[in-house]
């Protein structure tokens, strides 16, 4: 397993108008699980084949233990893969098909590998099967083991691997893949556009969007400290709630009142808050009083997500102005109408031009 | 469900059975003839006992066994060129994109819109010219320009509906391009190797304009031998019946060999 290195990585499509990829820079250490996230079109699957080695690298340079490997074949790199859809030579067993990718290896060594292997992901009943009798999450199973199996493996790419695998399956598909991945000590890249697997799966990840890694973080860093909206609205279901802003006066404001302090520039801003965060509270129709870190807002509606003790818990959607607000939050004897949105003024975030404005007072 | 219940036990079931009663009465027909003597078929005498005397005269002469050496030769000629041409061809229609592709891959096409009598002076001229004329190779490679386009298309198809992946695991487990398409690629889609053998077979077997033109005597195939059976006393009907019969054997055998490809591969075919 190795640490993995990219300086200033680019790429581009020959023809196309602008770079996919664009100066990346991303360490991942060795054996940690790490995730890259980003909708389609974000250039994840780019940045993979760039990781395997499918596609050379133009500008910038990968790393693996300090070697630089940018014009490597895939197969020297030590970097195997798993697919989106189970990938196995369908003419082998799958035995043969573990057996394959480890042709260097002497014959005792190979078979004793491949028994470890198919043991720690429960797959050894259909060593001596072909892949077309299997069903998808056994295929997939395989395939992963595939990926594992090689001894001197640096690095583990996974490419949505749990797109085809039935929502009941894909927890405990999760599960043997972080298990495993902590037992092994290995060093995965998970790309995904789903951000629960991302979060679940990674010790650390990457927010890739428009070729540009946005954020390189831990799941709770990413949550609670996005460094931009993108990235805020992006993580999180729902995701961040933006509002239109101002700075002036040390503080931030909001339809002329003012939610928290921050020492910035004075200027136009964007003020974001996780649903968490906020509660909205019922107002009698007529009264207007500006209390500070208070909104005035219109109820829309709520929706249950959980009952405990009488107590149902659920997502309160409001108007304030031309935007949508969504709180977290117990929704009882909330309806719609007139209502007060307050904020927790101590994380509440600021962005300009898309970026966090980082100094908070 | 219920529908398909009732046709099974009601009347569809006698539609089926008369359906393959017209489907074999020709070939009862056949057999039945192939197995009397001339005399008993034309009716001059009332002896109809049954006779192998047909199968033995191909058996034994020379102008009809060789008819079928040639026959077969040309067939496997043209199917083994067909299928080792249009696999690369057709591996790179479906995996690169170049200039022109589609318009090549339509084009390809287009050759089979003309029906083979159009290239019948130009084929004869040219094999003349280059002394190929009358050798089973000539067939096989006229042969070509139809079943080439045609092996292209089907497998084609085949390829295509194999996931890109597979190719990138492969060059990410550090197999060469020969490597993975012969030793990981071609088992994947034997399935439609089946299918266009099979089609490659049936087209150049039942061919007989351009069989016909481009043989003189040395490589003179079975159908057209069939055709010259006329003799002094008459047609030999009984021995026409009996090379009617082995001319259909090779085409079941064919259909025998890849049958389990030809099911996966039609079905294949009706999902994508």
């Amino acid at each position: 397993m190795a640490e993995v290195v990219l300086e200033d990585l680019s790429f581009r499509y020959p023809g196309a108008a602008a770079d996919t990829l664009a100066g990346l820079n991303l360490t991942v250490m060795r054996g940690e699980a790490h995730a890259l996230l980003g909708s389609s079109g974000s250039g994840k699957t780019t940045l993979l084949n760039l990781l395997s080695g499918l596609l050379p690298a133009q500008h910038g340079r990968i790393l693996f233990d300090g070697q630089d490997v940018s014009q490597v074949a895939p197969w020297q790199r030590g970097v195997t893969q798993v697919f989106q859809f189970p990938v196995l030579y369908e003419a082998m067993s799958v035995a043969a098909n573990l057996a394959f990718v480890m042709r260097d290896i002497p014959d005792k060594q190979r078979s004793e590998r491949v028994a470890e292997i198919a043991g720690k992901l429960g797959i050894d009943s259909v060593l001596d099967r072909r892949p077309a009798g299997l069903t998808l999450v056994q295929k997939q199973l395989a395939a992963i083991a595939k990926a594992l199996v090689r001894p001197g493996v640096s690095l583990v790419l996974l490419d949505e691997p749990l797109t085809a695998a039935e929502p009941e399956h894909k927890w405990q598909l999760r599960q043997t893949l972080k298990s495993l991945q902590q037992e092994l000590g290995a060093t995965m890249i998970y790309v995904t556009h789903d951000q629960t697997e991302a979060l679940t799966f990674a010790d650390r990840v990457s927010v890739l969007h428009q070729g540009v890694i946005l954020q390189t973080a831990t799941p709770q860093a990413l949550v609670e400290k996005p460094v931009h909206e993108h990235v805020g609205y992006f993580v999180g279901t729902p995701g961040m709630n933006l509002l239109e802003g101002i700075i002036r006066e040390g503080g931030c404001w909001v339809d002329g009142i003012r939610l928290a302090a921050i020492h910035a520039a004075d200027g136009p801003c964007k003020v974001g808050f996780r649903p968490e965060w906020a509660r909205i509270e019922q107002r009698s129709n007529n009264v207007v009083d500006k209390a500070t870190n208070t909104l005035p807002v219109v109820i829309r509606g709520t929706r249950t997500l959980t009952t405990s003790r009488g107590q149902s818990l659920g997502l309160a959607v409001a108007r304030l102005g031309e935007s949508e607000v969504v709180t977290r939050q117990t929704l009882t004897g909330l309806e719609t109408g007139a209502g007060w949105l307050s904020i927790d003024p101590e994380r509440i975030l600021c962005f300009r031009d898309g970026w966090r404005l980082t100094d908070h007072a | 469900m219920k529908a398909i219940q009732a046709a099974k036990t009601g009347g569809g079931q006698w539609l089926l059975y008369l359906y393959g009663i017209y489907l074999a009465l020709p070939v009862y027909w056949l057999v039945s003839l192939s197995l009397r003597s001339n005399q008993s078929i034309v009716g001059t005498t009332g002896d109809a006992g049954l006779t192998f005397a047909n199968y033995q005269e191909i058996f034994t002469n020379p102008v009809w066994y060789t008819g079928f050496a040639n026959s077969l030769s040309y067939v496997a000629i043209n199917t083994v060129i067909s299928v080792t041409v249009a696999l690369p061809a057709a591996y790179a229609f479906s995996r690169y994109r170049f200039i022109g592709d589609k318009h090549l891959f339509f084009w390809l096409l287009t050759n089979r819109m003309a029906p083979p009598a159009v290239f019948l002076l130009p084929f004869f001229q040219l094999y003349s010219a280059v002394g190929l004329f009358d050798t089973p190779l000539a067939v096989a490679l006229a042969h070509c320009l139809f079943t080439v386009p045609l092996s292209v298309w089907i497998l084609e198809g085949f390829m295509s509906s194999v996931p890109r992946s597979l190719d990138e695991m492969a060059r990410i487990d550090g197999h060469s391009l020969p490597y993975f398409f012969l030793r990981i690629f071609l088992p994947t889609i034997k399935s439609g190797i089946g299918v266009t053998v099979f089609f490659c077979f049936m087209f150049s077997w039942v061919e007989l304009l351009l069989a016909r033109t481009l043989t003189g005597s040395a490589a003179k195939p079975i159908v057209v031998v069939m055709t010259r059976t006329v003799s002094a006393s008459g047609i030999d009907w009984g021995v026409l019946a009996a090379a009617g019969v082995l001319t259909i054997v090779p085409g079941l055998a064919v259909v025998w060999f890849v049958r389990k490809h030809l099911v996966k591969g039609f079905a294949l075919g009706r999902v994508s």
